[in-house]
């Protein structure tokens, strides 16, 4: 029962109408997975150099980066274009999605521990900044609801 | 604020998420709106930072290919 309430505390902001705040948000993560993108980047190419990435390893992180980068651009478009009461773009949810899909089938792979580390913390920033878009969102909508989650006590 | 500010109030932010500072505490942060024209200044930089994503990543993967295929 608690997991289906918080199933729809997530999912609710999604699909509902959002209000004013979501569009500073959204631009707020957006602008994360950009900055988690760029580190990723850099941290591939200072491993890489350090031994602890190999060239065919740092090749397959860049590879995954890619529909990352492209849901990025997309999402960025929409968001560009997006007005209070429509429901969150959709390419926003996609790019959520991929840096998840890039953490558990790419990252978490790495065998090298200090690669793998500094990589997880790179995305796990961005996955923090929606985690923020998501509960603000909920905040506009069901504002008695909020407090719950966010302090744990019911 | 200046999209150049709005960006480093981003950052700020970030940084402080990534030092485990609780979300309710950002989300209080948060209410510090910006404009509609201040996001979408910030959006339009965003845009050209993916490009510039893009291009750095199409440029590596070219040159790791090189290496792994010898």
């Amino acid at each position: 029962m608690k997991r289906r309430l918080i199933l729809l505390l997530i999912l609710v902001p999604l699909v509902a109408d959002c209000g004013p705040k979501t569009k500073p948000i959204l631009a707020k993560f957006d602008a994360t997975a950009l900055t988690a993108v760029q580190e990723i980047a850099r941290i591939e190419r200072e491993q890489t150099t350090a031994g602890n990435l190999m060239p065919a390893q740092a090749l397959t992180v860049r590879y995954a980066l890619k529909p990352v980068i492209a849901f990025g651009q997309s999402a960025t478009d929409a968001l560009i274009a997006w007005q209070p009461g429509q429901p969150v773009p959709p390419e926003m949810l996609k790019l959520a999605a991929e840096l998840g899909t890039f953490l558990e089938t790419v990252v978490l792979k790495i065998p090298n521990e200090k690669a793998r580390l500094a990589l997880v913390i790179a995305v796990a920033v961005a996955q923090q900044a929606w985690q923020v878009a998501i509960i603000t969102m909920q905040s506009e909508q069901q504002p008695e609801l909020t407090p719950a989650l966010v302090g744990g006590a019911a | 604020m200046t999209a150049e500010e709005a960006l480093k109030w981003v950052s700020v932010v970030n940084s402080l998420a990534s030092l485990g500072v609780p979300i309710a505490k950002l989300i209080v942060a948060l209410k510090t709106m910006l404009t509609d024209e201040q996001v979408q200044e910030v959006l339009l930089k965003v845009r050209l930072g993916w490009v510039a994503a893009q291009q750095e990543n199409d440029t590596r993967i070219a040159e790791l290919e090189a290496i792994v295929m010898g």
